[in-house]
């Protein structure tokens, strides 16, 4: 088969795992060695779909042992099947490198006979990568679930970045549409990449230069839509992977009918919940919300309609407005239209000038949302008198907004051109 | 109506600017002497490039507003940007009033301004270590042609001796007709005249075609979205994108 074809057929196969991220590590290059990796993340291109292209996403075989009802390489799915060689994939890497096509590489793999020959056929392939080619760059390699820990040890030492997909969000789903993979198996996997990272983490700070351990952590992937959990359970589980398990990413992705299965749905799942999952996600990592909050006794499932800050800011009413010239920063966070970047710009500024509304614009916050929400120097905007039905009247029935840099991360769907899939295409950088 | 002229490298626009408040003067612009002079009543005063003053002024930068205020006016010289050598004299106009405070004033009229433009040059600049496409080319060496907005070849190229350190590389401007030369060792920026670009190596296209190929592949039919490509990747810089030209 020519190369070609197997690049073909291996990244198309690959290409339904969404992570993309190519920032976390620093790795320098080395004497005589090429590339190198840039903590904050660099994106290469962007595809068709919107999404960035970072790294050269591949499968090591398509050769699938199990046959998880989800996925296109199931063993049962009627498709090309191809193998690449260590020596294959190296060269199609630091060609694509030379040429700057690419930050690195995401080797991924289906389970080709068992979970332990896929490792050890990984580990060789980014063995010869970096050793023989002397290569810097990023490398991203999945873990495959169950696989001896020394193996996963093996190849973290030489990877940026590990991940094992959970793809299911319950123990139930995944027996039912899963049954090879268990719960178990993925999470001592899991467990073992965030032994070692805790392991290195210590040991960083007894020697210099200690062997460095998947220095930009750990990620996975979770399917939505394919299975009944609600949006409560999802973003209850990604907090505890945050929290217990020190991931560095939860990557959602919307249910795509990739193989007929009668156990599945027939249609693909709402660009728009994939969407506000990820703005939930972003409010536990950066806004220091705890999943409980996110969520009403009665309601399960995030508000379609309002992003998940404004929807819980509209149930906090009493919490609010908050005086933007002297609320403490945690609080201005949780103001609906103000990010990270904007909330830091507040408490900067307002060190040498009194905020007005005016100012606030020029920082980048957007009014539409924020409004209702905070006083400037005593001073609200119109009426103070706001209850949850006429913000949310208010805020839906408002004229379309300029699209400025903040509406990237919360936006309505009145802003953007298609907003769902804005942060999946982001994440490069993130 | 007010102008001065100056050579446009940034010692004559520090030279320029040192040379304004000198004269206790407020300039309605400092440009480049080869931009055009639009202003049929406005007086121009070319001011030559002096070293000296320059170093002088940059020190006062740095002394009475930090360093990150030289690093401002530096990005904001770089924009190319036709109201910059305005925009950069009335930021450090204030600055003589301000001290090292000067960068909290976010949303003042002489502070927003320079701001506004050097995020835009440090986005541009980000961007490029992504979009520049090296072709291996005749002379066994990898040329990029690139076609910025702002004037940024000289602040990316590091990047490059870094990440690309065993290969000899060029990354030529074509709109300013300047490039970056690499040859393993050493890096400088050098004017380039002609505007040929130099062909494939034999091996090229094997690279480039398995790359065309493989950006297909990788999209998402069922979630197609071009506008938000477009927003992530504007249109201008697809000429010289291997995958999108």
């Amino acid at each position: 088969m020519k190369t070609r074809e197997k690049l073909n057929i291996l990244a198309m196969s690959a290409k339904y795992d969404v992570s993309c991220s190519s920032s976390g590590s620093s790795r320098q290059n080395s004497a005589g060695g090429i590339g190198n990796a840039e903590n904050s993340g660099i994106c290469h291109s962007w595809s068709e779909d919107g999404r960035c292209i970072s790294l050269l996403k591949i499968l090591m075989t398509n050769n699938c042992v199990y046959d998880c009802a989800y996925c296109i390489n199931r063993s049962s799915n009627d498709i090309p099947r191809a193998i690449f060689t260590p020596e294959e994939i190296a060269d199609i890497t630091i060609n694509f490198y030379r040429r700057n096509y690419i930050e690195g590489l995401f080797l991924s793999s289906a389970v080709f006979r068992n979970p332990d020959y896929t490792m050890e056929l990984i580990i060789k392939t980014i063995e010869l990568i970096r050793i023989k080619y002397k290569f810097n760059g990023y490398i991203h390699v999945k873990a495959m679930p169950g696989a001896d820990p020394a193996l996963i040890r093996k190849a973290g030492l030489l990877a940026d970045r590990m991940s094992v997909n959970i793809e299911l969000p319950s123990r139930n789903s995944l027996e039912y549409l899963a049954p090879q993979k268990t719960k178990r198996n993925i999470l001592n996997s899991m467990n073992d990449i965030s032994r070692n990272i805790e392991g290195f983490r210590i040991e960083s700070k007894k020697v210099k230069h200690p062997q460095k351990f998947v220095p930009a952590g750990q990620s996975t992937q979770l399917i939505v839509g394919a299975t009944p959990e609600k949006d409560s359970k999802i973003i209850k589980l990604s907090e505890v992977l945050y929290d217990k398990f020190s991931l560095k990413r939860v990557y959602y992705s919307a249910f795509m009918p990739v193989s007929s299965d009668n156990r599945l749905p027939a249609v693909q799942a709402p660009l728009k919940r994939e969407h506000r999952l990820y703005q939930a996600d972003w409010l536990l990592r950066f806004y220091g919300f705890s999943a409980e909050e996110l969520f009403d006794a009665e309601e399960q499932n995030l508000d379609m309609d309002v992003d998940p800050k404004f929807a819980w800011a509209v149930r906090n009413l009493d919490k609010f407005p908050i005086e933007i010239n002297n609320a403490d920063y945690e609080m201005i966070l949780r103001v609906p239209g103000i990010g990270v970047r904007s909330a830091k710009k507040i408490v900067f500024a307002r060190r040498v000038t009194t905020l007005r509304f005016d100012d606030l614009k020029k920082i980048g916050v957007v009014l539409k949302r924020a409004k209702y929400f905070l006083t400037c120097n005593g001073a609200g905007f119109g009426k103070n008198d706001y209850n949850e039905l006429s913000i949310k009247t208010g805020l839906l029935t408002d004229g379309k907004d300029k699209n400025t840099g903040q509406l990237l991360l919360f936006s309505d769907r009145a802003a953007l051109p298609d907003p769902e899939s804005v942060i999946t295409a982001a994440t490069g950088e993130l | 109506m007010l102008y001065y002229l100056y050579d446009g490298s940034f010692n004559g626009l520090m030279s320029a600017i040192s040379e304004s408040l000198t004269r206790r003067t407020r300039p309605e612009n400092i440009i480049p002497e080869y931009y055009t002079r639009d202003d049929l009543f406005g007086d121009y005063i070319s001011i030559s490039s002096d070293e000296l003053k320059s170093a002088e002024m940059i020190n006062t930068v740095t002394a009475r507003m930090g360093d990150e205020t030289l690093s401002n006016i530096f990005y904001c010289y770089l924009s190319d940007s036709p109201e910059a050598g305005k925009i950069i004299f009335e930021y450090i106009l204030l600055g003589m009033n301000t001290g090292k405070k000067i960068n909290m004033h976010l949303t003042n009229d002489s502070v927003k301004p320079v701001l506004d433009i050097v995020r835009k040059v440090k986005c541009e600049q980000h961007r490029m270590l992504g979009l520049v496409r090296f072709r291996h080319v005749e002379d066994g060496l990898y040329y990029a042609a690139i076609d910025p907005d702002h004037n940024i070849t000289g602040i990316i190229a590091p990047h490059f001796t870094r990440r690309m350190a065993d290969q000899n590389w060029i990354i030529h401007d074509t709109r300013r007709n300047i490039a970056a030369l690499y040859d393993k060792k050493r890096w400088e920026i050098v004017d380039i005249e002609s505007s040929r670009e130099p062909s494939d190596s034999d091996r090229e296209m094997f690279y480039s075609d398995l790359w065309r190929n493989y950006f297909k592949t990788v999209s998402i039919s069922e979630r197609k979205n071009p506008k938000l490509q477009r927003q992530f990747l504007p249109k201008r810089y697809w000429k010289n994108l291997t995958e999108l030209k």
